[in-house]
């Protein structure tokens, strides 16, 4: 894949984990302070080398951190289900609050997983707390391997790299008129980053 | 019309670990001794045959909403090779869930009946493929919004639309075993058998086994 151009949904595959995790590192937090001040200083002392040192300040520990860690390449984007009438339906409200409402102890949540073209492997590991199940709908590609015990989906010589999900998550043991929230945790197995995290809420 | 509901389990040890199950009653839901049959093929090249299968009798009270209620006997049967649960039913259940739940939950921890059968999205396809008729098929698009029988006649158009690719949200095939229509239906990652003549239903299930459950040698 080296040399060869990506497409936009996979740049984007990448880009938005990165962006992720490295705005919680440490070393974005100095490297954001320390280009701050740079930045003020420069204003204050009218000079351009130190306002492009300000800039370097920014943008050199960012990309040292991309090429250091790269790459950065499971996306996953899940939409919980809900049912209308009868008829399921994307809940978009729950979504946009990163959240899954269990109704009578169970949620649906169907999504599109893109992983990046750089990738030739990956593992995803869905975990929840032990009160609750969560099931894979099916397993999606040939190449791919699902462990149903630790929740595990894997491949290992990937030649898809955009798939559909859907997975079911339940209460073990379901008692009408509980409130809880637990999470719904999505890492990358490799290296156990987290990749995303839903809220699992009874209402 | 009798049905048959596939579920995929875990039972570590061997189907021996099952008869535990018998021991397993309560107030209100019992199961009976457990017997263990021989199972021999029906289908060509069935993976299977020889697998012990260990069935017995489920029963319970049935709640109803306005009183009274119903006893509802239910026959179950573990496989030890394709680690398939089946529950048959006589009549229409309004769960299978709720029995599912409480098996699992009178069980021990190691023990575990799942919803979904959690099977290769590509070799459900094949299998649904060789049915005699589809009677009806949904499927869920890239938003999570699905796609009817009557949308994907359109779709089906598209020279970009792979049909394959998409996970199955609901189908409802016919199949055929000497005479005997078989339906069957997969639906939230479940797959049920309907048919009146038990050989028809114990061929169906093989054909499952063998096309979709097996080892495929990939």
């Amino acid at each position: 894949m080296a040399g060869e151009l990506l497409s936009i949904a996979h740049l984007r595959a990448e880009f938005r984990p990165f962006l992720s995790e490295y705005k919680s590192s440490i070393l974005a937090w100095g490297s954001g302070l320390l280009g701050t001040i740079l930045w003020i200083a420069s204003s204050v002392l009218s000079s351009t080398p130190v306002a492009v040192s300000a800039a370097g300040m920014y943008i050199v520990p960012a990309v040292g951190y991309y090429v250091a860690y790269r790459p950065f390449g499971i996306q996953i984007d899940l939409t919980p289900i809900t049912t209308v009438d009868g008829e399921k339906e994307p809940d978009k409200v729950a979504e946009s609050r990163d959240e899954a409402i269990l109704r009578e102890g169970e949620c649906e949540l169907r999504g599109g997983v893109t992983i990046s073209e750089r990738l030739n492997s990956f593992i995803i590991q869905f975990s929840v707390p032990d009160d609750i199940r969560i099931e894979l709908r099916d397993i999606p590609c040939s190449e791919h391997d699902y462990d149903a015990e630790k929740n595990i989906l894997r491949a290992d010589d990937v030649s898809v790299y955009r798939f559909s999900i859907v997975l079911l998550v339940y209460f073990e043991e379901y008692v009408d008129g509980q409130t809880y929230e637990y999470p719904l945790k999505i890492r990358d197995g490799e290296d156990g980053k987290s990749i995303q995290s839903i809220d699992l809420v009874t209402r | 019309m009798g049905s048959s509901s596939l579920r995929r389990t875990r039972i570590p040890g061997n189907g021996q670990r099952f008869r535990e199950l018998s021991d397993l009653s309560t107030n209100g839901f019992s199961l009976s001794d457990v017997d263990e049959r021989t199972v021999g093929g029906l289908c060509d090249g069935y993976p299977f045959d020889g697998q012990s299968a260990y069935s017995g009798l489920i029963e319970y009270s049935e709640d109803a909403m306005w009183g009274g209620g119903r006893e509802i006997e239910l026959e179950f049967q573990f496989r030890d090779q394709s680690n398939l649960f089946i529950l048959d039913a006589e009549v229409d259940l309004p769960s299978v869930e709720s029995v599912i739940q409480r098996l699992n939950s009178l069980s021990s921890d190691d023990v575990k009946i799942y919803r979904s059968l959690t099977v290769h999205r590509e070799r459900l396809w094949d299998f649904l493929n060789n049915a005699d008729k589809i009677i009806d098929l949904t499927l869920i698009g890239d938003q999570g919004t699905e796609i009817s029988f009557e949308e994907l006649d359109s779709e089906l158009h598209e020279p970009e639309f792979e049909i394959e690719q998409y996970p199955i949200e609901s189908a409802t095939v016919v199949f055929s075993y000497e005479g005997e229509q078989i339906l069957t239906r997969y639906t939230d990652g479940a797959l049920s058998v309907h048919s009146d003549v038990s050989e028809a239903t114990e061929y169906l299930v093989q054909l499952f086994e063998r096309d979709v459950i097996a080892d495929s040698g990939d």
